[in-house]
């Protein structure tokens, strides 16, 4: 098991060369020169001379691999730079934000699952009827109707018809909600249809026709016998989702003002603040790397098979 | 699926067809030009004369619609096109070639799937700079994997199949076995996919233009119309409502179509 998880740490140090490597690839080809940008948002024109200067002092005419080497040693130590836009350090604005972010999604997916849980067994266990056919048809427009307006629209009648919520409070847990449900739907759309699918393939192995032939109530053969196998087939889909959310979390924090990394880094893009853009792809990249080991970890360890494997010595 | 003919199915796909038609039509039906301004006009509620309102700066929102969608409609099927025949040329070049190079091809495919698109896309267009080239770039960077592990998991199924022994056996060389032989049998599969698609790629660039990072003002585009709409939630709510809509029905359309489809030529997954 530590092996495992070793092994997977191991292979940060692999996507985060491959992170960085693009990254400044992108910035050296990209239209953005850092010390004109700087210029423009203070409102001065720059002088060529000052300019010159202050490029040497930044080190942008050293050859580009002893530029990226610093910067990555930069990185390692935890300096991110500091912002142009806000002229703080990017880990601090960041380091504020991500909270934010994490709370946003983690509220979103206890919401989802709340929501989808009931709805997939209610569509399993009574498929093809009408109660299926509802199930279906609103996941199919939970998918079909993008998120974005969902949150308008959810601020439009909460916030201006009901007056139910401040349209423009953007802290506290009240802020969360409506972001949070726009973000649930979306989970639901792809999870409950699965759940679905997921219960039906497993109601028809023999270990569960078995124990519902000795006769045990319904709710041990769902707890003991159907969702671990469910959940097993479930668990590997999440990262990939977690990915989606992350990214989609973005759109959906700029929409309702919550700020987030992804609003920050919205906001940087519009100052063209490629300091503050660099710490998000960085971070970001992070946060999915570690959620995914997590992932990764949790289905080994809750596969009773994969565990004996892994202790047998033969692993995978 | 049943045995009988899927009429719904016709009837979405003629549907779909005159919606498209009809957004590739804008500049022959909108009754004003989508970028002209007038501050006397700005923010009027639904009237005849302005069958959907006018925004902020005195725009028809109808007519903004209509030009927004061939936007959106452009782009969508830009960004599928594009990754999907990169897509389907790599995939069916490492289901068909030696082992060694499969590998490779399959560990690239693999790394790209690794990554989470739409945060590729958003570090893309961040550095490259908001713009259509870029956001069509940025998608297609990260979409072309999947359609490329499809196409290579079905070459790799049909390549063993008798009849391509038989076209080799009749002298046929790979390219002219890939691309008669293989290229149609793999093809139905992939155009679903693709379909299936089409309403995640017009909502994805969307929320681009609806954050900023998009379409930029003042081209038209169903996100960029809504970009403002968050603004005057209370006093022009049908800025907010219609270019939704509007998505929301291309989408309903396209899903519908995909997954029927699915089920029709019955292919499994």
């Amino acid at each position: 098991m530590y092996r495992l998880i070793l092994q997977r740490l191991a292979s940060i140090v692999g996507i985060l060369l491959v992170v960085t490597i693009g990254t400044f690839v992108l910035i050296k080809l990209s239209p953005i020169d850092p010390v004109s940008m700087k210029f423009n948002l203070l409102g001065a024109t720059p002088d060529p001379v000052v300019v010159a200067q202050i490029r040497e002092q930044l080190g942008l005419n050293d050859p580009w691999w002893q530029q990226y080497l610093r910067w990555l040693g930069q990185i390692v130590q935890g300096d991110f730079g500091e912002s142009i836009l806000y002229a703080l350090p990017v880990a601090t604005i960041l380091g504020g934000a991500l909270p934010n972010t994490l709370g946003l999604v983690s509220l979103s997916l206890v919401i989802g699952i709340v929501v989808t849980i009931p709805l997939g067994m209610l569509s399993a266990k009574y498929q093809d009827s009408w109660i299926d056919h509802g199930v279906r048809l609103v996941t199919f427009l939970a998918l079909a109707i993008p998120g974005f307006w969902v949150g308008l629209l959810l601020l439009y009648l909460f916030g201006v018809k009901l007056q139910l919520v401040s349209v423009t409070n953007t802290t506290g847990f009240s802020a969360y909600v409506l972001p949070a449900v726009t973000l649930a739907l979306w989970i639901c759309g792809l999870y409950i249809r699965r759940l679905r699918n997921a219960i039906l393939e497993v109601s028809r192995q023999p270990f569960v026709q078995g124990a519902r032939a000795l006769g045990l109530p319904e709710w041990m053969v769902y707890t003991r016998y159907i969702f671990p196998h469910v959940g097993l087939m479930l668990l590997p889909m999440m990262g990939v989702t977690m990915g989606a959310m992350l990214g989609g979390s973005a759109v959906i924090e700029t929409v309702f003002a919550i700020k987030g990394i992804g609003y920050m880094m919205v906001q940087g893009i519009m100052a063209r603040d490629y300091v503050l853009m660099q710490g998000y792809i960085i971070w970001i990249t992070m946060v999915f790397i570690v959620i995914n080991i997590i992932i990764d970890v949790l289905s080994v360890w809750l596969n009773p098979k994969r565990r004996a494997a892994i202790k047998g010595g033969s692993y995978e | 699926m049943s045995r009988r003919k899927p009429y719904t199915l016709y009837v979405m796909l003629v549907l779909s067809a005159l919606w498209i038609v009809f957004f590739l039509c804008a500049p022959y039906i909108a009754p004003f030009d989508p970028e002209t301004t007038s501050v006397a006009d700005r923010l009027q509620d639904i009237s005849s004369t302005h069958l959907l309102g006018t925004d902020q700066l005195g725009r028809d929102v109808w007519s903004r619609i209509l030009y927004g969608g061939k936007a959106s409609l452009g782009i969508a099927f830009t960004i599928i096109g594009i990754s999907g025949a990169i897509g389907i040329a790599i995939g069916g070049l490492a289901g068909f070639s030696t082992p060694h190079v499969d590998r490779w091809l399959s560990r690239l495919i693999d790394l790209v799937l690794g990554f989470p698109n739409m945060v590729i896309a958003i570090a893309f267009i961040g550095i490259m700079g908001p713009s259509i080239t870029n956001v069509i770039i940025s998608l297609c960077i990260t979409k072309w994997a999947e359609y490329a592990r499809i196409t290579r998991g079905l070459v790799q199924i049909e390549r063993h199949a008798e009849y391509i022994t038989f076209a080799r056996m009749s002298g046929a060389s790979n390219l002219r076995i890939l691309w008669r032989y293989i290229l149609p049998n793999v093809l139905p599969p992939l155009v679903i996919v693709i379909i299936q698609h089409l309403g995640d790629a017009i909502i994805l660039v969307a929320s681009f233009s609806l954050i900023g990072i998009g379409v930029q003002p003042p081209d038209p585009e169903w996100g960029a119309i809504l970009l403002s709409s968050r603004d005057f939630l209370q006093t022009a709510p049908w800025l907010l409502i219609y270019p939704g809509l509007a998505i929301f029905i291309t989408v309903v359309l396209f899903n519908y179509i995909g997954d029927a489809l699915r089920d029709a030529l019955d292919v499994s997954r």
